[in-house]
């Protein structure tokens, strides 16, 4: 992945009226990469996005956007937006909706609708009047409008509402080859599930701060061990590890924190325990999220891990 | 821009511009037919010589001013006193009846004009520098702009137009063709109902007007026009950054303006009025399109509004009002 930087953020503040939505918060999102943003709702993740992309005015810090300042109108040519539920003008169809878009701004290619609109599988529906759209096809369009002008960064707010399962694995998809092909995606979500298959990188929120910044690819080094022995030894197993605090999962199935293989093999080796097996859990993103969440370190740094 | 003004353009395609436009049409109608059938009960009045001041200060000279002795009084100071203000009586009298004189010939040659297909665009002018056509600016404005943050659609547009002043320039430029699209469809139609008009209400020969002078009237008020629709267009768009919303733009900037009329109640206001300004500009003064117009007469005593303060007001309100319309929307948070 190349390492320069699509997005940076820089003690960027938010307060409307006596409400704080969002605190000093510093992210850098890479060129090329999939950033996701987690975190309850009134996290302050939409307010991020909409300073990002002009919408909203950050009442302190900076923000950098392709290279460039912001707010730098021409930088935003090179960025498609989906900021929470799309709308669009119910007595047009979804042509003219994304004509009238592409006609608002910089121009597009010529066929700028015509692809968007197969990109997002939404060309049988498009000369429907849009206030015949469910909120998947809404959803679809909203999609197909971000990337009207082959952007090179897409800034996307909860972007899988209202898709069902098949069209949340087809926007799976064409995130993996939009960022196959070099495009930056900044997202939010709420499904923690497809946040962890997409994203390279993760950003948790809550309060308005950043608490926490993890690489996905770094989620095991957190994790527990599990050990397999047999149901017979369990007891043993538990005494001799006991210096790790270790947990009955199930009979025979024992998890430790903190520990490496080796030193939980050797441990158990001392007493005549030989392990069937002794693995690496691979924790999901959900547990670390909720974790994080309920550790409540509103005032730590975030941590890059 | 004129990408943007045309996207503007496609996304007037709704039922709502439509019913505006039905709405101004039959009431311009109405309005047309009103000012016929009224005038037709004046030619006779307007072509006898009852109507000249010569005629008016005979009939009046018939009633005799009162005497010492028809008032019973003694010849004196106190006598002199009583016939003076009898004298100024009957003078207003006199005068009223030569103003409602000249008012009844101009409706006449007012509803002659409107009998040539190219006079017509006379009452279209008059309507869209109206408080009617105002109602329809602030409509279409509200449905235009507003409607975009009642909608939801005003982030995703702005997430595709570079710079904010270029979409507000846009809204407005749009709204203005809008505007005038509505005011010579109005023409049309009134030019096509001036057939009907004159079938209907024919008038004496002495009082056709020729083509040439028909729209020599109209079209000075067709000109005129535009910078009040203008002026309508901008108080719109700022009710709609103001209020952010489809009916609070409707009522900010309908409200606004009546009460803004109102000042012509308070005699220090008067010439800071909107309604001041608009008369003075568009004509609107006694005899001419006063008697139907919606906008407030100026109270009696004060002078008629005339043409250069009211352009130097509308001037100054559509520059102000574009200026602060271009600051809250740049300034503004789409949360």
């Amino acid at each position: 992945m190349p390492d320069r930087e699509a997005i940076v953020c820089r003690g960027l503040t938010k307060r409307y009226g006596d409400q704080t939505a969002v605190v000093g918060v510093d992210l850098t999102v890479h060129e090329g990469e999939i950033f996701g943003l987690l975190g309850p709702n009134g996290a302050g993740k939409t307010t991020i996005l909409k300073m990002i992309l002009g919408l909203v005015h950050p009442g302190a810090g900076e923000i950098f956007v392709l290279g460039t300042k912001a707010p730098c109108p021409d930088v935003l040519r090179q960025a498609g937006a989906l900021v929470e539920t799309p709308a669009f003008y119910p007595w047009l169809t979804g042509r003219q909706n994304l004509q009238v878009f592409l006609d608002s701004g910089s121009p597009g290619p010529p066929d700028a609708v015509t692809k968007a609109l197969a990109v997002v599988e939404m060309t049988d529906a498009a000369d429907r009047r849009t206030k015949t759209y469910s909120r998947g096809m809404g959803q679809r369009l909203g999609m197909a409008t971000a990337l009207l002008r082959n952007p090179k960064l897409l800034v996307l707010d909860e972007p899988t509402n209202g898709l069902d399962p098949a069209g949340i694995r087809d926007f799976r998809q064409l995130m993996l080859d939009l960022s196959a092909s070099g495009v930056t995606i900044l997202l939010s979500s709420h499904l923690l599930t497809e946040v962890e298959r997409l994203c390279h990188r993760v950003a948790f929120l809550s309060r308005g701060r950043v608490i926490e910044l993890r690489s996905i690819d770094g989620l095991a080094a957190s994790n527990r061990l599990r050990i397999t022995v047999s149901p017979t030894q369990q007891a043993a197993a538990l005494t001799a590890l006991a210096e790790f605090q270790p947990q009955l999962e199930a009979p025979g199935l024992l998890t430790v924190d903190g520990a490496s293989g080796e030193q939980v093999g050797a441990v158990l080796a001392r007493v005549g325990i030989f392990a069937s097996s002794i693995g690496r859990e691979r924790g999901s993103l959900e547990e670390i999220y909720l974790a994080a969440m309920s550790e409540k370190r509103l005032d730590d740094p975030p941590r890059l891990r | 821009m004129i990408r943007l003004v045309y996207a503007e353009l496609t996304k007037a395609k709704r039922p709502l511009v439509g019913a505006v436009a039905l709405g101004f049409l039959v009431a311009a109608a109405t309005f047309a037919w009103q000012q016929q059938a009224a005038a037709n009960q004046l030619i006779g009045f307007v072509d006898s010589s009852l109507s000249t001041p010569e005629g008016i200060n005979q009939s009046a000279g018939s009633r005799q001013l009162p005497t010492c002795d028809s008032l019973g009084l003694a010849p004196g100071p106190e006598c002199d006193k009583v016939i003076a203000r009898a004298r100024q009586a009957y003078q207003a009298q006199l005068d009223a009846m030569n103003r409602q004189a000249q008012a009844d010939r101009v409706a006449v040659r007012t509803a002659a004009v409107q009998q040539n297909p190219l006079g017509a665009g006379q009452i279209a002018a008059w309507l869209v520098a109206s408080l009617l056509g105002a109602l329809a600016a602030f409509l279409l404005a509200a449905g235009q702009f507003g409607g975009e943050w009642t909608g939801g659609t005003i982030a995703t547009v702005l997430t595709q137009v570079n710079r904010r002043w270029r979409l507000l320039v846009a809204k407005l430029i749009s709204l203005l063709i809008l505007t005038e699209t509505l005011l010579l469809i109005t023409w049309t139609m009134l030019a096509a109902l001036a057939f009907l008009f004159r079938a209907e209400y024919p008038m004496p020969p002495s009082n056709q007007v020729s083509a040439a002078d028909a729209f020599s009237v109209a079209a000075p008020l067709l000109a005129r026009s535009v910078l009040v629709t203008a002026t309508f267009c901008v108080l719109g768009v700022l009710a709609a950054v103001i209020t952010r919303n489809a009916l609070g733009t409707l009522l900010l900037a309908l409200g606004g303006l009546i009460v803004w009329m109102m000042f012509v109640l308070v005699p220090a206001l008067v010439k800071v009025s909107i309604g001041y300004w608009v008369s003075g500009w568009m004509g609107f003064t006694d005899g001419g399109f006063s008697s139907g117009q919606v906008w407030s007469g100026v109270p009696t005593g004060m002078s008629q509004p005339t043409p250069w303060p009211g352009l130097a007001g509308l001037v100054a309100l559509l520059i102000v009002g574009l200026i602060a319309a271009t600051v809250r929307f740049q300034r503004l948070d789409i949360s």
